[in-house]
């Protein structure tokens, strides 16, 4: 996970967050949002979802349906 | 970024941080917006599009109306338990009301002088007096209420609860609960047509629309937007409404009749709620992303000749760029090569 666009301390307010809603695995800071604004998104929440040769996928998906759609692509043999 | 014609940009107003509930009030040419991570209303020049002044609130100030017959401004400060109540003349905050946890919603009931506000952690309404500003009554509702909205008509107050997928259904006399419609996932925001009989219902988690009859107290059918719909207003010419997509960037403007989405107007990042100047036919967006309120008219007489289609996000198909970013625990910087012939989801949020 990637935070963004935080006003005040982005690191505080990432931890908080996490904790409120029990995230776990890596989450890492786009302080500056240098990365997300090189990428073009222009909103939140957003998926990028890249497959084992490290190609975007999908853009976007954020309902549970697509994003198990998408991963079922991305594990057909053919995907 | 590709603006649809019909709908010229005046810009964007540099407010506070992250604005979230916004109103204007056409005859005195002002708008007012919630900035819920400055904890202040700004007050700005419809015309002029300048801020005039920042009035401080409570904490995390996000819902946001304005009652026209006290000239008074009454914002939900999630973070402090409080409603408070600005003096539009003196631009002062005049009073705090407690209510209960996280009130992040509110609506207005103006012929009834009541405000009402939604206590997302709580599950009830807290209604308000808007002449004496005490608390006349709590409405019991369900999980993560939040978004309200007035009928005059048939005289109720409906309230979507976001963690249930329903709106609790509130008699505007006796504020008694009398019924409640089921919607989808995550309802975020509700604008209500009373005199057509309909309100529109934005479904944030499955980014649709429901078109609720309230005569027969049901959802007649469902519009699919773009991503995360999170604000809707209702046009002015009775023919279409504005959803403002948090995940875009984008307002969708749909055709009422059709349910048929007429174009995509770019606006700042991660848009939330919004509003229409009827006198201009002028819409202004809260912008929580970049912290400003972007300003567009809408000059589209009717249906265009081209509708906005599927667009494929231009990062698709292509490597992702690499990333080197601090791991937010440890403070150790991460790449995209640890992940390295793995396949993953790159997720981004914000604590907003």
């Amino acid at each position: 996970m990637v935070n963004v666009w935080e006003h005040l301390d982005a690191r505080q307010e990432a931890l908080h967050f996490c904790e409120v809603h029990k995230i776990q695995g890596p989450v890492l800071l786009d302080a500056t949002s240098e990365y997300i604004n090189r990428l073009g998104l222009r909103g939140v929440p957003n998926n990028i979802v890249v497959d084992k040769h490290g190609i975007v996928q999908a853009v976007g998906t954020t309902t549970p349906d697509e994003i198990r759609a998408t991963l079922t692509k991305l594990l057909l043999p053919f995907g | 970024m590709e603006v649809p014609e019909g709908f010229p940009s005046l810009g964007a107003v540099p407010v506070g941080f992250g604005p979230e509930g916004i109103a204007v009030d056409p005859d005195a040419r002002r708008g007012y917006v919630a900035c819920a991570r400055s904890n202040t209303v700004a007050v700005f020049d419809l015309d002029r599009r300048e801020v005039i002044a920042q009035v401080p609130v409570g904490k995390e100030p996000i819902g946001l109306v304005h009652d026209r017959r006290s000239g008074r401004v009454f914002t939900t400060d999630a973070r402090s338990d409080v409603a408070s109540v600005v003096d539009t003349r003196t631009l002062r905050t005049i009073k705090q009301i407690p209510v209960r946890e996280y009130p992040a919603g509110a609506g207005l009931y103006e012929e009834r002088r009541k405000v009402y506000v939604g206590n997302t952690a709580d599950g009830t309404v807290s209604v308000i007096h808007a002449d004496t500003l005490e608390v006349i009554a709590t409405v019991p509702a369900k999980l993560a209420a939040g978004s309200l909205g007035a009928d005059p008509v048939r005289d109720r107050v409906y309230c979507v609860n976001f963690g249930d997928g329903s709106i609790t259904v509130i008699d505007g006399a006796t504020d008694r609960s009398v019924g409640e419609i089921k919607v989808d996932h995550a309802p975020c925001k509700i604008a209500i047509d009373a005199p057509r009989g309909l309100a529109y219902v934005a479904n944030s988690l499955v980014s649709t629309v429901a078109v609720v009859d309230l005569e027969r107290q049901r959802v007649a059918r469902t519009v699919p937007v773009e991503r995360a719909p999170v604000g809707m207003a209702l046009g002015p010419g009775g023919d279409r409404i504005y959803a403002a997509n948090r995940g875009t960037g984008k307002v969708s403007v749909i055709d009422r009749e059709s349910g048929q989405e007429w174009a995509r107007v770019p606006v700042g990042k991660a848009p939330g709620d919004l509003t229409v100047d009827p006198t201009t036919n002028t819409v202004y967006v809260s912008d929580a992303g970049t912290s400003t309120v972007s300003v567009f008219q809408d000059r589209l007489p009717g249906r265009p000749e081209t509708l906005p289609g599927d667009t494929r996000h231009p990062l698709v198909g292509q490597p992702l760029p690499e990333f080197r970013l601090p791991d937010m625990v440890d403070g150790r910087e991460r790449t995209s090569a640890e992940w390295r012939g793995k396949s993953y989801i790159l997720n981004f949020f914000a604590s907003w």
